[in-house]
């Protein structure tokens, strides 16, 4: 533990940034600006008190204690799955890794589900994507679907195991048919790297349920 | 008293405090009342329903409903959200700077569009800044009260900003130039005069822990939340414009020509509307607010019953023969005005104290007894949290957002938190609203005003 003080009420407004954010995009902010005022200390201290209740901080705040630090998010690696995909389902939100997506393949028409487990503005989420997102919900989903449709998820976690962690939508929409449905079914992992305390807010999911899998 | 004005009185404020008590059967309630007061009227022979239905001021009720389609047009555009979020940028994440900003915010929002509009589209950014700011109760609570007053004497501001206005402007009682003219300096004062005895005497940001980084981070994440939203120019300026046309007519056609305000207004936002022919036809579908017209039409078939009773023109001459200086009448009228909206609210003493207020307009100008009206009214309004529909919600937007405030506990922003505010925000309207009618009462013959 830590003796660098943080301001009250950071779990409440770490969570509203969360819901809008992500958990990583949130994090981000959250450790950038905590470093810049507190330290390596303070960072320790965010992690110490809010790390139990969030392990995606958790996880991004010790990566940040080791050295690490966010960069520019790349895509190339995530475009060349999207070779002739007209239409994408976003499922999960990270607001730097969707941002990106769409500016960087603008002839993609895009959707994303609206739908987490942290309460979220949704009207605002969609204001943000410049008109070239749709939001939809669980039952919209599959009218996105064809053969020249993917679904994206936001994943998180070390994929040595053979598995990694997925926002609750993913297991809301994930199924047998699927396959059938989409050509492509992408997992983004945006933090990959080992929890060191369960990760609620996500449920384990095995790597082979997507057709590809790319680190950020 | 005779028995028939007991009777329709007694229907009603038994329907008035039965809504007030059981808010869920609200409309049930009113529109039940206004049938059975209809039917005592004609089953006493004091009016058919017809003609309760013709007196019925309808261009009220058309410019309720243009005015509302109008905001919410502007509201798709984005523009108060993207006010919202600058507002809450330039206060630094500082608490004092931040409830000046918002309030004078929500005042001018509220100018533009009604109460309930006004609040839907500020209270969510503010909400959202309370949780990321760790505000403490005190602050919380006089920030959410401020922000209500302030949209109260906004929609008091200008003619079309709040019910009590737009009834003024609808039926004809004053022209919109000469309201906004006279309505908006007092309204502006009594904002100006909330926020320098908030800040100055009550300090509510007093005590709460001032740390950089938290006003670090409650600005950053906003500027996150709405780092690509934009201003959507393609719905604004349209309204916009249409907005600003409705307005240089309502100041510049008289209504002598025949050509009304609500005309003015049913023109104007049609005009609007097909600019943007898609969503101006799924706002008229989907976003009419059936509610508040069904309530204003009920209260108007009833106050039209105890009408015909006679019992207004009983408190006209009530009114006109006490025997007090006129100014001190007109004092007293506003007064009485304030006490019934914070008991009843703004509809039905609005369109209670429109029968009465004929008769102060023979001895006092008339723009003097409507301004006052206006002002006391919303003196009223901001009495209790119940006593303006905003409130209410206000209450419910709070707690669906579940803030915890710095002491760990959840935020309560009800009845008794909103009291202290109310209380005071009552003196301060009020005092101004009567000093307001009867400044303009004394320079009236030197400035014509009628």
């Amino acid at each position: 533990m830590t003796s660098v003080t943080l301001p009250l009420g950071l779990a409440q407004a770490f969570r509203t940034a969360a819901g809008e954010l992500g958990h990583a995009g949130a994090a981000e902010v959250f450790v950038n600006e905590i470093a810049a005022d507190r330290g390596d200390d303070g960072v320790a201290a965010f992690r110490d008190i809010l790390g139990r209740d969030f392990p995606v901080a958790d996880a991004l705040a010790s990566r940040w204690l080791e050295g690490w630090r966010p960069g520019i998010i790349e895509t190339d690696h995530i475009r060349r799955h999207l070779d002739g995909i007209r239409r994408l389902v976003v499922v999960g939100l990270e607001s730097r890794h969707l941002d990106a997506l769409v500016d960087a393949v603008p002839s993609l028409e895009i959707a994303l589900l609206a739908w987490s487990a942290l309460p979220a503005d949704w009207d605002r989420v969609i204001a943000n994507c410049g008109g070239r997102v749709t939001a939809v919900d669980l039952d919209g989903i599959f009218g996105w679907a064809g053969p020249n449709s993917a679904v994206l998820c936001f994943v998180y976690g070390s994929a040595d195991g053979g598995t990694v962690y997925a926002p609750p939508g993913w297991l809301r929409l994930h199924g047998p048919d699927m396959r059938l449905q989409f050509r492509a079914l992408i997992g983004w992992n945006v933090l990959p790297a080992p929890f060191a305390v369960y990760p609620r807010w996500f449920h384990e999911v095995q790597v082979s349920d997507f057709t590809a899998m790319e680190d950020a | 008293m005779s028995g028939s004005q007991f009777l329709l009185i007694g229907i009603l404020l038994g329907a008035l405090i039965s809504q007030a008590i059981i808010p869920q059967a609200r409309m049930l309630i009113i529109t039940l009342a206004a049938a059975i007061a209809g039917a005592c009227a004609t089953g006493l022979g004091l009016a058919t329903t017809r003609e309760l239905m013709a007196e019925v001021p309808w261009g009220v009720l058309v410019m309720l409903v243009g005015l509302g389609l109008l905001a919410e047009m502007l509201a798709s555009s984005r523009l108060f959200g993207v006010l919202a979020a600058q507002l809450a940028r330039y206060g630094e994440g500082n608490p004092r700077l931040l409830m000046v900003a918002l309030t004078a915010g929500m005042f001018f929002v509220s100018g533009l569009v009604n109460n309930l509009t006004a609040l839907v589209l500020v209270l969510p950014p503010v909400l959202v800044l309370l949780q990321l700011m760790g505000a403490d109760r005190r602050y919380a609570v006089w920030l959410l009260g401020s922000l209500l007053v302030a949209c109260n004497l906004g929609g008091a501001a200008t003619p079309i900003g709040d019910f009590p206005a737009i009834l003024l402007l609808g039926n004809g009682s004053l022209d919109f130039g000469n309201y906004l003219v006279h309505a908006l300096p007092a309204a502006g004062l009594g904002l100006i005069a909330l926020l320098f005895i908030t800040n100055i005497l009550i300090q509510p940001a007093r005590g709460m822990a001032d740390d950089r980084l938290s006003r670090r981070l409650s600005v950053v994440v906003m500027d996150r939340l709405y780092r690509r939203v934009r201003v959507d120019a393609s719905i604004l300026v349209p309204a916009a414009i249409m907005l600003l046309a409705m307005v240089v007519a309502w100041t510049s056609i008289p209504q002598s020509t025949g050509v009304t305000p609500d005309l003015i207004c049913w023109l104007g936002v049609i005009a609007a509307l097909l600019s943007r022919a898609r969503l101006g036809e799924r706002l008229v579908r989907t976003r009419v607010d059936v509610e508040a017209t069904l309530f204003l039409l009920s209260l108007f078939i009833m106050v039209g019953a105890v009408r015909h009773t006679g019992v207004f023109s009983d408190i006209s001459l009530w009114l006109t023969g006490l025997e007090l200086p006129g100014q001190a009448k007109l004092a007293v009228f506003i007064a009485v005005a304030a006490v019934l909206t914070g008991v009843f609210s703004a509809g039905p003493s609005m369109a209670a104290l429109l029968e009465v207020a004929p008769a102060l307009t023979t001895t006092m100008p008339k723009t003097a007894v409507y301004v006052g009206l206006a002002l006391g009214v919303c003196a009223g309004s901001s009495l209790f949290l119940t006593a303006a529909t905003s409130g209410p919600l206000a209450q419910a937007m709070t707690e669906r957002a579940g803030i915890v405030t710095a002491d760990g506990k959840p935020l309560r922003f009800g009845f008794a938190e909103f009291l202290p505010i109310g209380l005071l925000s009552f003196t301060i309207i009020l005092s101004i609203g009567i000093a307001a009618a009867l400044t303009i009462a004394s320079l009236a013959p030197r400035s014509g005003v009628p």
